[in-house]
């Protein structure tokens, strides 16, 4: 193993992202969120009870997670065929540095830039927001625990974007696509129910197995110990089937999610030709 | 029992010792371990190499060898297949056949192969937002190698003093040496240079020209794709490709001369009404084609009767005042090859 080509893709990937100012961008974008600057205001003169913080966690669960793969998305879904439209791939792996090995820096470098970002967001948020609360930073440590597995899953999909585009300008288009499809899947509240009173219980569960935006959002409700009025259709259909097994079923099919998608990725990006 | 697998260390140390033990069994008694010996292994060694995209046969049956310290030429216009040869020889795309590189087998391990070439990319595809340093410790890195080679390599194609700026600030003649340096990280024996002359002007030519020279001086072997002249008075080979077949190979000028190809003849004498005599002088002695354009004469003169037509142009009554005769050159005549060989 190359060791050292694997750390010289790995800083270059980070470095670069860094340089894209889109990284910076997204960790201002998540602290924003976080903080919820108006409820801050509001808290300070005493319009809000003194707990509503900790209630704002599941409101920004509901909106803070189907942005995040608007992060990983478009970064990961163009790594790979960028570098394939402007040669610089052919140049790296011209160098005694396997496909293996590239793959595995560039994963590793995406992985702890976008991950930072996340951490670096929310963790600042709830700095500012909780300050000496410490039992209330487990909510936030739950959200962000599944924001970076979520922003993991999805540069495991945009890989797969990545290896089967030509051009940069078609991964990006496919890679929003998803975005919206997946986000659209998670927010249909009729489809759930539909579903599950056309074709029973497992078809609205499938819905959610195959969404990890859905996965995170109901993984996250359950375990910041939100009452199921909290809950989506889809969370509360996957309850109803899983019972006191949920949160293992569920955390379980996000980890293969993961693993399966970038075995797809890095199996494609290995067995493809250079052209 | 224990069974120790071979790791890619082991394997480059077995290879070492294999190449040392071919050497040590052809060479002549006297003869000094590891001096140039022509029974050494090529560097480069292409054999029966297919490729296709598809239903498109990118490459058919391609075999070249190329010599230590020798220069290898691939000409051929765009769509040739050149690249394509590239990537195969790096191992960068699936083929059929052989290719070894310094002994090293690139399908059954292609990162040690790759020890052994350094690759100078088409268009200059480098890393535009880095700077020339860390893109030079960058390929120290991919190349495992000492962090020093990057100011070492880089004082060699005299860029040091642009270490600072952004790759995407140099001029194409400095991406080009920027390309040599980054190649030469590693000191591998091999260079394959991509199209390297194609987006340079004519001193960036001449420059490049120049550093060619030293590689070859130093013991580089090169390998280098192009579909433009100027090259072909440096190599030792010149493999012609067209649509993935080779069409000719072998010295430049063994293949200029099988291919019946002249040289020209251009000169001015010091009186006009002489111009009718020396062209019948010319068409006496064997030239053909001969041409008047205003005071000069052009003509197609075969190698063979080069030096006696000279020599009697000089001792005839008329007056020569300018002389100048021009070879001809394989990357002009290539494409005549190409064409006859389309039509047959």
């Amino acid at each position: 193993m190359n060791l050292s080509g694997v750390w010289g893709v790995l800083s270059l990937t980070f470095k670069e992202s860094i340089r894209a100012k889109w990284l910076i961008l997204f960790t201002i974008v998540f602290f924003l969120l976080a903080i919820d600057i108006p409820d801050l205001v509001e808290l300070q003169g005493h319009i809000l009870p003194a707990n509503y913080l900790e209630n704002f966690l599941t409101v920004l669960v509901g909106f803070s997670l189907p942005i995040i793969p608007l992060l990983a998305l478009p970064m990961s879904s163009t790594s790979i065929v960028d570098e394939k439209e402007s040669g610089t791939l052919q140049y790296i792996l011209s160098n005694p540095i396997s496909k293996t090995e590239f793959f595995l820096g560039r994963t590793a470098g995406l992985l702890i830039s976008t991950s930072l970002a996340v951490i670096i967001g929310f963790g600042a948020a709830a700095v500012v927001s909780y300050t000496t609360n410490l039992s209330a930073y487990s909510g936030m440590g739950v959200l962000i625990l599944f924001s970076v597995m979520l922003n993991i899953s999805m540069l495991a999909l945009g890989f797969i974007i990545s290896d089967l585009s030509k051009r940069k300008v078609t991964a990006l288009v496919v890679a929003l696509f998803t975005w919206l499809l997946f986000t659209a899947l998670s927010n249909v509240t009729n489809l759930a129910i539909i579903l599950n009173l056309e074709f029973g219980e497992l078809a609205a569960v499938s819905l959610v197995l195959i969404d990890p935006i859905e996965l995170a959002i109901i993984l996250t409700t359950i375990l910041l110990g939100e009452p199921d009025t909290a809950w989506s259709s889809l969370g509360l259909i996957a309850y109803d089937y899983f019972q006191k097994n949920t949160v293992l079923a569920l955390s379980a099919a996000f980890v293969a999610w993961i693993a399966i998608a970038f075995a797809i990725g890095f199996i494609i990006f290995k067995r493809q030709d250079l052209s | 029992m224990t069974i120790l697998w071979p790791t890619r260390s082991h394997r480059r140390i077995l290879d070492t010792a294999q190449k040392t033990i071919i050497r040590l069994t052809k060479s002549k008694p006297g003869q000094l371990l590891g001096s140039p010996s022509t029974a050494s292994p090529p560097i480069l060694s292409v054999e029966n190499v297919t490729k296709r995209y598809g239903k498109f046969l990118a490459l058919e049956n391609i075999s070249l060898n190329l010599a230590q310290g020798n220069h290898v030429l691939i000409l051929g216009p765009n769509g040739a297949g050149k690249t394509t040869l590239i990537r195969c020889i790096m191992d960068l795309v699936s083929f059929d056949g052989r290719i070894s590189v310094d002994g090293v087998n690139v399908k059954r391990d292609s990162s040690a192969a790759k020890d052994h070439i350094g690759y100078v990319p088409q268009n200059y595809a480098f890393y535009e937002g880095i700077t020339v340093k860390d893109h030079a410790i960058l390929s120290t890195r991919l190349k495992n190698t000492a962090r020093s080679e990057a100011e070492e390599k880089l004082k060699y194609v005299d860029l040091w003093n642009v270490k600072d700026k952004k790759v995407r600030a140099l001029s194409d003649g400095m991406k080009q040496r920027l390309g040599i340096a980054l190649a030469m990280i590693g000191n591998p024996p091999l260079l394959l240079l991509d199209e390297p002359t194609s987006n340079v002007d004519l001193r960036g030519q001449l420059e490049f020209q120049s550093l060619l020279k030293t590689l070859l001086k130093s013991g580089k072997s090169l390998l280098t794709t192009t579909h433009l002249t100027g090259l072909g008075e440096l190599a030792t080979q010149v493999v012609i490709l067209d649509r993935g077949k080779v069409i000719g190979q072998g010295a430049p000028d063994i293949l200029l001369k099988n291919m019946g190809v002249n040289d020209t003849l251009y000169m001015r004498v010091k009186q006009e009404n002489s111009q009718a005599n020396v062209i019948r002088l010319l068409e006496a002695e064997g030239a053909i084609e001969v041409s008047s354009d205003g005071e000069w004469i052009t003509a197609s003169v075969p190698s063979s009767i080069k030096l006696k037509l000279v020599k009697d142009l000089l001792n005839s009554s008329e007056e020569i005042d300018d002389l100048l005769v021009e070879r001809s050159k394989i990357e002009a005549e290539y494409v005549k090859l190409i064409q006859r060989s389309r039509n047959n």
